[in-house]
């Protein structure tokens, strides 16, 4: 700063206070030149003092200071390495708030996570909106790599920057998988237990490996500190270190790609493209917009989290019962429907492996210079085809796909499942009337509307498993019971003719308490 | 209006939205803890019921109201008003039932429920090597408090009477559980058990019937499975307890197999 | 000492100086080696007695239910014992496809998969589904009253331990000793639920 020339001779008494402190606060900026942004006229001094921000700031030391026009444009990039990015910021401020409360053992675990729910001021919304953009940044990083392969900006100097890429997606995946355990519920617990018994499927040290990944031949006290400790220290530290060398390429080294037509259309007219390489400053424009941006962001997540979005949170884990419908998190749906195809090391392993390898040797297999599409046809075939397929191994996935349910059980599923909230939770308590009621004597009209329209969905999936053939000579019924103050027995019980000619039974019991059938005295008429 | 007033427009809009949103949550939110209270407590009482039905029901009773000298009433009045001074027990009635059902009773305090020289509760906590979390022990214990309005008289239940349901039992289904559920370790039948603390079954299908009157075959094995010392056969000592727990389709199968057996 | 090591020592290319540094080299990867393989056993802690992963004592033989009936399922240890005619199994009860605990079916005799549908007959076999192997099993040992290992489950072959000559299950509750009563009958039955064997490939059924 003594090297600044000293404007502030210009001024007298407060006002050169007021210069000296602010070119103190805002990196070598004055009062004028502050006045100067503020009124959106060009810079008040020579040589331009916003350039000097980014160098004698910590915070805009590594942003660039220009931009060309044409890589700004919002159909470009759409802000996706940015969103990114404000993701990832969101998540560590929210989950080091988290982890004022967070107790990472099995026995606390999941009261934790209640605590935080019922007993911290706004804890409900952090942990939404924690959740959420977890599963916005996983969203955000691939669309910004399918961007990026659109756009061809990964060739020549930007090869490294799309290693480092991958390596971020990556690591993105394993936050958002060592994060899904924490919660300590059903849904947490198997969904990681079947996430890494996936790893047992490589050969040779596969077993050893779920058993590293798990500090135990099942998941208990080890494998949640292990998920927990990777979570918030050796990911986040190698995110930030790759993350630092990616966007120190994009800014320094080589900058945001440019849209191909303009670097390569043939007869592009001159005036045009002097537009599109029109240099845009950073300071006070671009950084008004990214902080809009962020405050739009913020608004979004807040009112999903508020008015909509609940993060699941199903029973206390169970190491000694597997639920049926367990699935892998949403992001790992695709190999659990690579598994569903066949052999374990080869689905699961070897395929999975050449999708990594494809993705890192995309700058390898399509190396010439030329960026616009019709130049990479067989690259961007691929890479289009692979999408698809994520997509379609995603559903093939779905527990529901190709698998051997008995109906009686799909049946109870549907009215009472294991986790969630099924037909008969829906309503409110008031409607679940006690009595016994039994398919083809009782009629729906007979009862509350809601438990009539339940028992009706009932009725007609007996009857289309008898019509079927899969529950001959079945008779079905629903007893409700008064079991204590505000709780309620439902029992349902399918009997059907066996392949022997014995009589079988299928029975599920569940108890509904007032506050967990339909909400009907939420705080937010909204739900 | 030039662009860049716009966008400074809607910033401010947006951060005094934000704002917003969040004075209008903040007032909210004494409601919504409460609300995330009740729900937790609701599906405490929920878990603790189908731990109750699974685990001790058969010394305790479906409703709770006890079996015999099996295990005393937890849903009367008593239980929620006199019992803690009865035994002079310093904490809440929440502390006393989960203290119970984690380390079981080696003594009883009252001689109707003295054991015969056996533990007369098991210990329950999977500290000292039973089957319950932490978590489940409490919300066996909600549920058991959550007794309490009707013990007080302050709420009633509904009764519903079910009607006569045609129960027919798969016979070979029977004869597993009979294997597989302990019944064949004290229970002789010919040429499949042999036991001998407990009363022959070979022929158990003529003979039931005659055992109580006023009862039929089918009600005296339902009643001896599920409350074993109502009715003690001669030369025989009283059962601590048949095997396991079982469901009523499980019941219906045992017993459509007893009754096979003429 | 640093001039002397970064002097230059002319001449052939590989001279003492190089040697040396190529030793220092290997020296170096040798250890890092060490650590990497001291940090691998630092990651996997020794489960104990009782612990899923360590020992569990299923008391004597002479206890134990009698050939041909259900499986019994000893969740502390996530195993099924099974006792068949040619001996006891202790099958892992997670499914060789993704870990999912698996149940048992009396009416069908076989184990299901609640994740997706597989299905294994009762002494481990695979019946159907995406599993790609037979149920894996854990060694089980028979000791005698001083601990001695009698007789252990064949790594190789992972076949049923053979229980000679105590056949026939006293399932009466009292203690009386009978003159013919079979000294396996008094060995106490051991199962490793660190040491699994690995069941056959599904497609390979020849038991």
């Amino acid at each position: 700063m003594s090297n600044a020339p000293d404007h502030s001779a210009k001024y007298t008494g407060w006002l050169a206070v007021a210069d000296r402190v602010a070119r103190a606060l805002f990196a070598g900026l004055g009062v004028a030149e502050l006045a100067a942004i503020w009124r959106g006229d060009p810079p008040a001094e020579r040589p331009n003092p916003r350039y000097r921000v980014h160098v004698q700031s910590l915070l805009f030391h590594i942003r660039p200071r220009t931009y060309p026009a044409a890589s700004l444009r919002f159909t470009h990039t759409f802000r996706l390495g940015f969103l990114t990015v404000l993701f990832f910021i969101i998540e560590v401020v929210t989950g080091m708030m988290l982890m004022v409360y967070y107790v990472p053992s099995p026995d606390a675990a999941y009261e934790s996570i209640w605590r935080i729910m019922s007993a911290v001021p706004f804890g409900e919304y952090v942990r939404d909106i924690h959740r959420l953009a977890a599963e916005a940044m996983v969203v955000t990083c691939a669309l910004h790599m399918v961007r990026v392969f659109w756009t061809g900006s990964y060739k020549q100097q930007r090869v490294f920057t799309w290693i480092t890429g991958v390596l971020l997606l990556i690591l993105t995946l394993g936050l958002a998988f060592s994060g899904y355990l924490l919660p300590w519920d059903q849904l947490a617990y198997w969904a990681v237990t079947i996430g890494t018994s996936i790893a047992g499927a490589v050969p040779a040290i596969g077993p050893q490996l779920t058993i590293l990944l798990r500090g135990a031949p099942d998941i208990g006290l080890d494998g949640l500190l292990r998920f927990y400790l990777l979570h918030i220290l050796l990911l986040p530290t190698l995110v930030l270190i790759l993350l630092s060398v990616h966007y120190y390429r994009v800014a320094r080294i080589h900058g945001i790609s440019l849209p191909a037509w303009v670097e390569e259309r043939r007869g592009l007219p001159r005036q045009v493209y002097e537009q599109a390489m029109r240099k845009i400053d950073f300071l006070p424009g671009l950084l008004a917009h990214e902080v809009i941006w962020t405050l739009v962001v913020l608004l979004i997540l807040l009112v999903a989290a508020v008015f909509w979005y609940d993060a699941p949170l199903e029973h206390h884990a169970n190491p000694l019962r597997t639920p049926l419908e367990s699935q892998a998190p949403w992001f790992f749906l695709w190999v659990q429907g690579l598994l569903k195809l066949g052999d374990k090391v080869v689905w699961g392993v070897l395929v999975t492996s050449s999708i990594l390898a494809f993705l890192f040797g995309v700058p390898y297999l399509d190396p010439g210079p030329r960026r616009m599409i019709r130049s990479r046809l067989a690259i961007v075939a691929v890479g289009a085809l692979l999408i698809v397929a994520i997509f379609v191994l995603t559903y093939i996935g779905t527990p529901r796909y190709g698998l051997p349910w008995q109906p009686a059980v799909h049946i109870g599923q549907e009215l009472l499942p294991e986790e969630g909230k099924g037909l008969l939770r829906a309503m409110p308590f008031e409607q679940l009337q006690v009595g016994y009621y039994e398919v083809g004597v009782t009629e729906a009209a007979a009862l509350p509307p809601e438990l009539g329209r339940a028992f009706a969905e009932y009725a007609r999936l007996v009857r289309e498993a008898e019509a079927q053939g899969q529950l001959p000579a079945v008779r079905a019924s629903m007893t409700i019971q008064d079991h204590q103050v505000n709780l309620r027995r439902v029992t349902l019980r399918i009997q059907w003719l066996g392949e022997d000619g014995q009589r079988n039974t299928y029975e599920q019991v569940a108890y509904i308490h007032r506050d967990r059938s339909a909400q009907a005295e939420s705080p937010l008429e909204t739900r | 209006m030039k662009r860049g007033n716009l966008y400074l427009i809607l910033a401010i809009g947006v951060t005094l939205a934000i704002g917003g949103l969040l004075s209008w949550a903040a007032a909210q939110q004494e409601a919504r803890l409460a609300y995330w209270e009740r729900i937790y407590q609701a599906q405490a009482i929920e878990n603790g019921a189908k731990l109750f039905e699974a685990n001790c029901r058969a010394c305790h009773g479906v409703r709770g109201e006890g079996v015999g000298e099996l295990g005393p009433a937890l849903n009367d009045a008593s239980f929620f008003t006199t019992r803690l001074k009865e035994i002079a027990w310093p904490a809440t009635l929440a502390d006393y039932v989960e203290s119970t059902i984690a380390q079981g009773r080696v003594t009883a305090t009252r001689p109707l429920y003295a054991g015969d020289g056996r533990v007369v509760m098991a210990a329950w906590a999977q500290e000292y090597g039973g089957p319950l979390r932490p978590d489940e022990i409490s919300d066996l214990a909600a549920f058991v408090l959550n007794w309490e309005a009707t013990a007080l008289g302050e709420a009633q239940l509904q009764e519903l009477a079910l009607p006569d349901l045609d129960r027919e039992g798969n016979v070979s289904a029977g004869k597993d559980l009979f294997l597989s559920a302990g019944c064949a370790k004290c229970h002789t039948v010919a040429g499949l058990s042999e036991g001998a603390t407990a009363p022959e079954l070979t022929h158990i299908a003529t003979v039931a019937g005659t055992r109580r009157p006023g009862y039929t075959a089918e009600d005296y094995l339902r009643e001896s499975f599920l409350i074993p010392n109502a009715y003690v056969v001669e030369g025989y000592a009283p059962n601590q307890g048949c095997g396991g727990v079982l469901s009523e389709s499980q019941l219906d199968d045992l017993i459509a197999f007893l009754m096979s057996l003429k | 000492m640093v001039e002397k090591l970064s002097s230059s020592s002319g001449g052939s290319r590989l001279n003492r100086r190089v040697f040396l540094g190529l030793g220092w080299l290997a020296a170096l990867v040798i250890l890092a080696a060490r650590f990497a393989d001291v940090g691998g056993r630092f990651l996997i802690p020794r489960r104990k007695a009782g612990e899923y992963g360590g020992i569990f004592n299923l008391g004597l033989v002479r206890d134990l239910p009698a050939a041909g009936s259900s499986p019994g399922w000893y969740a502390e240890g996530r195993f099924w014992l099974v006792r068949t005619e040619a001996g006891l199994l202790a099958l892992s009860g997670t499914c060789t496809h993704l870990d999912c605990l698996m149940g048992w079916d009396e009416a069908t005799s076989s184990f299901v998969c609640p994740c997706h549908g597989s299905l294994f007959a009762a002494d481990g076999l695979y019946v159907k589904g995406p599993a790609p192997r037979s149920l894996d099993r854990f060694v089980i040992q028979l000791l005698d009253e001083q601990g001695n290992i009698i007789a252990e489950t064949d790594p190789q072959t992972a076949a049923p331990l053979a229980l000679a000559g105590s056949d026939v299950p006293k399932t009466s509750g009292d203690a009386e000793e009978t003159e013919d009563d079979s000294p396996y009958a008094r060995f106490s039955v051991v199962v490793d639920t660190g040491r699994k064997l690995a069941g056959r490939p599904a497609g390979d059924m020849s038991g």
